[in-house]
């Protein structure tokens, strides 16, 4: 019985991986943070893994090769997003990191009055 | 799902994030353009199941209602600006109380009262002509400051019609560039909209919307100053013996359809306020004339002859400020002057009268003296003044309230696009310690199920 949820679990672990990627791509700040319990879970399921029957293992084989494609690309993407948050925050004189009571902190440096909304 | 649509997704799912980072970062980096309103990319899910994201494109946060009212108020505050500015000259023209046109008049009548008080002396009698050519002159010089106040704001109409001309040839060429399907549209409608707002200052003009995005103008009474790809030029053509312009397009005179803008206060300020003023100013002078000659030839001169004119007279109001003088017999001979009401030499008849004048009602119906006349002239431009600055104060209240709201819904908030980005920074990071760990399961994993 033990076969079958290996390759949910790890199925569960991939889809976790992908929603990660989806909401990177869209961009999608909340998505994103909602994302990471349900990886965390899938994670920790496929942890508890013991034994795997040899029946599936064709077929867990593809899905652990497809889930580490997952975590590459996450990889990948999350790599591109951090250098152009890095970037632009650096350029526009603000510190990338949380000020007190976690809100962004104050920019660093501003150069001109600006134009912004109230 | 095969390999190849996977990767596919995958290079689609990155390029639409850093296309969505690309945004915030030139949200960013024009905070501080004109007429910039802030972008946000548009995600669209792929046309077929489960393969990812697609960039419908850019999308400028625009408020049209907002937009309109801003351009509704533009012109009445520039106008009342401008009207408040060349008012503020005219003002200052004016001269402070005591040391104008008010000072010569009562020095003028001053030197009557001293001949009266000496009816046979020369000296007061030259007094009494050097008075009244300065008097002369001041009107004059008056009447020149007004004319002054009206070249000035023509010359300044003639620079606003310029400015006119660039922007609508701006217009036209963003709306060459809309037709022709430039890529950078949302760029497009941001230099059109700071293009519109300095029109919109400058004169009262009213906007058609096209249907791909670019925008005609026209006059207020329909005359078309932009049309799709074409502009018409303004120009400004003087007319008439006072040299000021009429703005003319092609052969029409449009110079009536402009009320509001900048503009459209010059215009005011030059075709009505001011000549209100010099007409005040004429009726003051020409009071001044006619009543000291009837006055003045009621009576008799040194030699006990009747006495002629004092200031040569006049045709009518108009331009008697300008005009006034003595007369030219009367300034070569000082004994021309009246002071005896009899003929009688001693007699101080017709200087006591001539004296009396300064406080006589001559103007308004017999209710107002002349001094009164230009105490109350003095204080309307005052007052106009005054009035002008309240409203453009007013005006420019309501214009920044506005523009505040403008920037509220369009502008960039440099705070909520950077807690955007380092938010996000901190929701993959979150998700990122998880990797090293997925890899050290998968790989356990791996070798647990073992090659084919």
């Amino acid at each position: 019985m033990q076969d079958v949820p290996a390759l949910e679990l790890v199925s569960r672990l991939r889809a976790a991986l992908d929603s990660v990627a989806v909401a990177m791509a869209a961009a999608d700040t909340q998505a994103l943070l909602e994302a990471e319990p349900h990886l965390a879970s899938a994670l920790a399921a496929v942890t508890r893994l013991k034994t795997v029957s040899p029946a599936a293992r064709d077929a867990l084989r593809d899905e652990i090769v497809r889930t580490q494609q997952a975590v590459d690309r996450c990889r990948q993407m999350g790599a591109a997003a951090i250098d152009v948050a890095r970037v632009t925050l650096d350029a526009e004189g603000w510190p990338s990191d949380y000020g007190r009571g976690g809100h962004a902190g104050a920019p660093a440096l501003r150069g001109v009055q600006v134009r912004e909304r109230r | 799902m095969s390999l190849f649509t996977n990767l596919n997704m995958a290079a689609r799912a990155m390029d639409a994030q850093r296309f969505g980072l690309e945004v915030t970062g030139n949200n960013l980096a024009n905070l501080n353009t004109p007429g910039y309103a802030r972008r946000r990319a548009v995600l669209v899910e792929a046309p077929v199941a489960l393969t990812g994201v697609n960039i419908a494109g850019v999308r400028a946060v625009r408020d049209a209602l907002i937009d309109s009212r801003l351009r509704r108020e533009l012109p009445a505050e520039a106008r009342e600006a401008a009207v408040a500015e060349q008012l503020a000259a005219v003002e200052v023209s004016l001269g402070t109380a005591g040391a104008s046109l008010d000072a010569r008049l009562t020095a003028y009548f001053d030197a009557f009262a001293a001949l009266a008080a000496d009816p046979t002396s020369p000296n007061a009698r030259q007094s009494v002509v050097m008075q009244g050519q300065q008097l002369a002159t001041a009107f004059s010089d008056m009447s020149g400051r007004f004319d002054t106040a009206r070249r000035t704001a023509d010359a300044k109409i003639q620079g606003g019609l310029d400015d006119i001309n660039t922007l609508t040839a701006e217009l036209a060429d963003i709306n060459a560039a809309i037709a022709a399907g430039q890529i950078d549209n949302a760029a497009l409608q941001d230099r059109q909209a700071t293009v519109l707002d300095s029109l919109s200052a400058i004169a009262n003009v009213n906007l058609i919307r096209r249907g791909d995005g670019g925008v005609d103008v026209a006059l207020a009474n329909g005359e078309a100053l932009v049309l799709g790809p074409e502009s018409y030029t303004l120009a400004a053509i003087p007319t008439g013996p006072n040299g000021l312009s009429t703005i003319q397009l092609g052969d029409a005179d449009v110079t009536a359809s402009i009320t509001g803008g900048r503009l459209g206060g010059l215009l005011q300020v030059r075709d009505t306020i001011v000549p209100g003023y010099q007409t005040r100013l004429d009726e003051l002078a020409y009071a001044v004339v006619t009543e000291v000659n009837v006055r003045h030839q009621a009576g008799f001169t040194a030699n006990g002859a009747p006495a002629g004119v004092f200031f040569t007279p006049l045709g009518g109001v108009a331009d008697a400020a300008e005009l006034m003088a003595i007369d030219p017999a009367l300034a070569a001979d000082p004994s021309l002057v009246a002071a005896s009401g009899t003929g009688a030499p001693g007699d101080n008849g017709a200087a006591t009268a001539l004296a009396n004048l300064r406080t006589t009602g001559v103007l308004n119906g017999g209710t107002t003296s002349m001094l009164d006349a230009w105490g109350q002239l003095v204080y309307t431009v005052g007052a106009d003044s005054q009035m002008a600055m309240l409203q453009q104060g007013t005006r420019q209240s309501i214009v920044e309230q506005v523009t505040r709201l403008r920037d509220s819904v369009e502008g960039v908030s440099l705070d909520e696009e950077a807690a955007m980005l380092i938010k996000y920074q901190r929701a993959y990071e979150a998700n990122a310690q998880f990797f090293s760990v997925v890899d050290q399961t998968l790989q356990t994993l791996l070798n647990l199920v073992g090659g084919r």
